[in-house]
């Protein structure tokens, strides 16, 4: 299937057809658009980061997680721009699809995986995403200090609230667990607030 | 897939690693040094921590990496191919995309510009946490380098991708397949090849473009990069963002011994608008033991 | 067709970029631009309230095929990308190769006079991106390739500005990279 009939049918209104259309797409991309990078030195970056973080906060954690949050949500400002001039997706309809434009597109081409969605709010409005693997903190053990407190990888919150926020989704994001601190799954919660609609601009629908 | 290698499954089964490949440890300062690489092979893959007592999960930083006896009945077969692909230098590497990378560095470079008074301040602070890097990378392409043909095959005749792969028949850990580690280069010159062609063709896919002497200065030399990977999208401006690459490279010769000052030099050529040079300038002590031996 | 300006225009319509590629002839002042922004960024939102109600209640109540079709942008070739060109954080051949649907669909889309046209390009975060061609028409060909061309300068903006620490959201455009490419597709085509 070529890139173009995917994303045309990416943008048909029956959820079920696209979700299947939404992997190849993202994949696609992923595969024949993007330059790509060594991941272990994006996971020995990021290290790099939190260490110097927890150094400059003198490990108070809480306010490492702030940071990286808020480090996260400038990133996600930004990086919204070139998830959509890459993908051209259009405007999605709900939140089920915005939560499938998230897991098979955006991770897919900026971090090379793809997050299960689960544990859907009755209301469509909540939903979670498992992250079986996690480029940011592979190899990464944290210590005794940090275990309880730090969310290793809040960046990805950050990040998840200000592309959401771009596109006129006002969010709750956070992590739910980690497997870093011993939980079974690494799972971030993504709740929708409402969606900005005075900030949607003028001309479209 | 592939991916699977890194996934992180029962990380808290082995608690203490004895290699330091990317363990974070929050409390590595940007001087310090780095003890010199023993030549004694220790196999990645063992652990204790079975027997740890509850809520001791993680790496201690107030005590250290502990010395341990490899016990291989304790050793999980996930975590053992987990570590062997991981350090297998012809295992398919995982990957992210060059924008993410781009974002994650421009926020770097923002924090530094905003917990900064000056321009120095700034890559002063790029600098070192480059540095934290080049410790790690010294070991990890070392052991890299220093697998054998035959270990390749015993890895992966069967298993070389595929989750199927990662539970199948491994009958050795690789550590335990390498007769030798690769001996430690001695010579400026073999240093400096090291970082111009592994690391280089590790962190940005290709060699560097040029290695070069100083005709002036003795104890002056280049590596010269046309496109800078990691600084691409931002070019050269009053901020020298590549001041986190030299932090690596300082980082990698400092712990090979080669202490150094690596500062980089953005020389626009007519077809390379981001050329940069890094050049290294070897502390005299390097020179003065190179001129010992002939 | 000879690309005169391009402009970008962050969200809430303040000129943030311009470049102007042809020597001679009468210029606009940078308030001239200023206003002009402002302007257009008026314009785009009267357009939406101009569609007509019937048109509106057709699109909302879910019969999208039809205009699904009308506004999918053709993919107009390369455009001057070369083979040999550094692609940033894309790859060769080219920064998108297939069709794309437009996001603004209601509001103003292109202004054509005897002697010029404009065109506009809106993404989903508000930031619009508008060319200025010397020739005037707005035919479909020209259209289409006046849309895959500012998509390739949103890629171009996504890469060297906002890969860019230094340059600050909503703020002009100072890279000097942005300004160095966009020159080089420009004077491609």
């Amino acid at each position: 299937m070529s890139a173009g009939s995917a994303n045309a049918a990416a943008s048909s209104v029956n959820v079920s057809s696209s979700t299947k259309s939404l992997r190849v797409f993202g994949d696609e991309i992923w595969k024949n658009k993007t330059a790509k990078i060594n991941a272990e030195l994006f996971t020995l970056t990021y290290g790099s980061i939190v260490s110097q973080l927890s150094t400059d906060f003198q490990r108070n954690f809480t306010k490492v997680n702030e940071k990286l949050f808020a480090m996260g949500y400038n990133i996600g400002t930004r990086l919204i721009e070139d998830f959509l001039a890459r993908t051209a997706l259009p405007r999605c309809e709900n939140m089920v699809k915005t939560s499938e434009v998230i897991s098979k597109c955006a991770f897919k081409i900026f971090l090379n995986i793809t997050p299960q969605v689960t544990n859907w709010a009755n209301n469509k409005e909540a939903f979670s995403l498992l992250l079986d693997e996690n480029p940011l903190s592979d190899f990464v053990e944290l210590p005794m200090d940090a275990v309880k407190e730090l969310w290793y990888s809040n960046i990805l919150c950050g990040v998840l609230k200000g592309a959401l926020e771009m596109v006129q989704l006002d969010c709750d994001v956070f992590f739910v667990n980690d497997v870093l601190r011993g939980d079974q799954s690494t799972e971030i919660r993504i709740k929708l607030n409402r969606v900005l609609k005075d900030e949607i601009p003028a001309g479209e629908d | 897939m592939v991916m699977l290698v890194f996934a992180i499954v029962n990380l808290t089964n082995f608690s203490v690693f004895t290699m330091p490949l990317v363990i974070l440890e929050l409390d590595l300062t940007g001087n310090e040094r780095y003890p010199l690489m023993s030549r004694k092979i220790i196999s990645p893959s063992t652990s204790v921590g079975q027997t740890s007592v509850a809520g001791t999960t993680g790496y201690d930083y107030t005590i250290g990496a502990q010395k341990t006896l490899p016990n291989r009945q304790q050793e999980d077969p996930l975590a053992a191919a987990l570590y062997n692909h991981s350090l297998h230098p012809h295992a398919r590497r995982p990957q992210v995309s060059i924008s993410a990378y781009a974002f994650l560095f421009q926020e770097m470079v923002s924090l530094a510009v905003n917990t900064s008074k000056s321009v120095t301040e700034i890559e002063n602070k790029l600098h070192r946490q480059g540095y934290a890097l080049g410790p790690r990378l010294l070991e990890l392409l070392n052991f890299r380098s220093s697998v054998t043909a035959t270990s390749s095959r015993a890895l992966f005749g069967k298993s070389a991708t595929g989750p199927g792969g990662l539970g199948g028949p491994l009958e050795d850990s690789l550590a335990s397949s390498i007769t030798a580690m690769r001996r430690r280069d001695l010579r400026v010159l073999e240093i400096l090849q090291f970082v111009h062609g592994p690391v280089w063709t590790y962190m940005f896919g290709r060699q560097g473009d040029d290695l070069v002497k100083s005709s002036e200065r003795e104890n002056e030399y280049m590596v010269v990069d046309n496109l800078p990977l990691l600084t691409q999208f931002i070019g050269h401006g009053n901020v020298q963002c590549d001041a986190f690459v030299c932090g690596i490279v300082e980082g990698i010769l400092d712990g090979a011994s080669f202490p150094c000052k690596v500062t980089a030099h953005a020389m626009p050529e007519d077809q390379h608008d981001r050329r940069v040079v890094y050049l290294i300038k070897f502390d005299h002590e390097v020179l003065q033991r190179e001129a010992l031996r002939f | 067709m000879a690309i005169q300006t391009i402009l970008v225009i962050n969200k809430s319509g303040g000129l943030v970029y311009k470049k102007e590629f042809l020597n001679g002839g009468h210029r606009l002042t940078s308030n001239e631009y200023l206003v002009l922004a402002g302007t257009l960024q008026g314009v785009i939102a009267i357009a939406g309230q101009l569609t007509p109600k019937a048109l509106q209640i057709t699109k909302n109540s879910g019969i999208k095929d039809v205009t699904d079709q009308e506004t999918l942008v053709a993919y107009a070739g390369p455009l001057g990308i070369l083979e040999s060109q550094d692609m940033g954080s894309f790859m060769l051949p080219d920064y998108f190769t297939e069709s794309f649907k437009s996001w603004n669909t209601s509001g103003l889309k292109h202004i054509t006079t005897d002697q010029l046209s404009l065109f506009v390009f809106q993404s989903l975060t508000g930031v619009k991106l508008v060319a200025i061609s010397t020739q005037n028409s707005i035919s479909n060909v020209a259209v289409s390739i006046a849309e895959n061309l500012l998509r390739k300068v949103y890629c171009l903006y996504a890469d060297y500005v906002m890969k860019n620490p230094f340059h600050e959201a909503e703020m002009p455009i100072k890279c000097t990279l942005f300004d160095k490419k966009v020159a080089e597709m420009v004077s491609r085509l």
